[in-house]
């Protein structure tokens, strides 16, 4: 009896902590970081305002979807990245989320300001790989 | 734990027809969950975990539910949903099959209902549902996240991975709510007083079967609906 009341407590305290701890994490994830109004590409501040107007807008279909969006190589190019095949790319959301993203990915990737789907948006798409590398609320794109 | 004698036949339809309910929930689940719903929790810690303990305590076998979640993750790759690593899908189910079993399969979370310490209280029950809905999740979220990159040709670094943790760890708060009430909800349904091994072989083989049948063809047929 003493055992399964000691087994109770140390579930009820463990259930807790996950409780706490996960619950830590989702707040974390929930608090965007960055600047909302600006994209930092290698260093340099892009307004989401002005960056659809700025660049040439592209139309392509992914999974019967359709989106407009610009090039993130035309993007990249403008921020004085050099060599940039050479390179691969870190795609960061305002909510932390990480994605290292190649070079022949980047050339056929594009950044949309809106979708039909709800995550549609500031989202870097790339064509080529599933969504998991599809970063939404982009905050930044550096240089690795 | 004691696993107990049952005809293999049997269990093999009830790995069958339970993994293809898991596996078609997956499928359709997943595609049709709204983005403010945590989809991939409810159906870690809801569905997947809810449906590997129904099947313990209706069966009282051991390893009968990583080969459900086989099937699941069987029915997840042979799915035609685009746009998603099917592969890493399968394998993030499969390992929560094997998850499940390293926990439950340890004597001191013995649910089958004969020697265990104190496993029927609702409370204990759903924290043994917080614990197991989260691992069970964020352990399959981690595979994923591994596993993408690798078969899919695409860029894994460490420290992303250390770095996406808030998101693993953050969603499965919601796993973990789930599982604190799919778990006791799979242990009470025992109270019915449900006997798998009293079903006539006509009835039980037949429904599997039908069961099993319908969930492959709806998976199938669901993304050109």
């Amino acid at each position: 009896m003493a055992d399964a009341k000691k087994l109770n407590t140390i579930l009820a305290v463990l259930a807790a902590v996950i409780l706490v701890v996960s619950f830590s994490a989702l707040a974390y994830t929930l608090v965007p970081k960055g600047e909302a109004d600006v994209l930092v590409v290698n260093g340099t501040e892009y307004a989401w305002a002005d960056i659809f107007n700025d660049f040439e807008l592209y139309n392509f279909t992914v999974d019967d979807m359709d989106y407009a969006g610009i090039s993130i190589e035309e993007l990249l190019l403008d921020a004085g990245v050099e060599n940039p095949e050479t390179h691969s790319y870190k795609f960061t959301a305002r909510d932390t989320y990480k994605q290292d993203v190649a070079w022949a990915d980047i050339q056929e990737g594009y950044i949309i300001e809106s979708g039909p789907a709800e995550n549609d948006f500031h989202r870097a798409i790339f064509p080529g790989t599933t969504h998991s590398f599809w970063v939404y609320d982009l905050a930044s794109i550096e240089v690795i | 734990m004691e696993t107990r004698k049952m005809d293999k036949y049997r269990m093999l339809a009830g790995i069958i027809l339970f993994g293809s309910l898991w596996g078609m929930l997956e499928c359709i689940i997943g595609e049709i969950s709204p983005s403010w719903f945590p989809g991939a929790a409810f159906l870690g810690g809801g569905i997947g975990l809810g449906l590997m303990m129904l099947t313990r305590r209706l069966y009282g076998a051991m390893w009968m539910q990583l080969g459900m979640a086989i099937v699941a993750g069987v029915v997840r790759f042979w799915s035609p949903v685009i746009g998603t690593c099917v592969v890493c899908s399968a394998l993030a189910i499969m390992a929560e099959g094997l998850i499940f079993e390293l926990i439950f399969n340890r004597p001191t979370f013995n649910i089958h209902g004969t020697g265990a310490l104190n496993m029927r209280k609702p409370g204990t029950l759903a924290a043994l549902g917080i614990i197991s809905g989260f691992t069970i999740f964020t352990v399959g979220f981690m595979v994923t996240q591994i596993m993408t990159p690798l078969l899919t040709g695409g860029i894994f670094t460490f420290s992303n991975f250390i770095g996406n943790m808030p998101s693993y760890v953050g969603t499965g708060f919601f796993a973990a709510l789930f599982g604190a009430v799919s778990l006791p909800l799979a242990v009470l349904v025992k109270q019915l007083h449900i006997d798998i091994e009293t079903v006539k072989n006509t009835w039980y083989y037949t429904a599997a079967g039908g069961i099993s049948a319908c969930c492959w063809v709806l998976v199938f047929a669901f993304p050109y609906a």
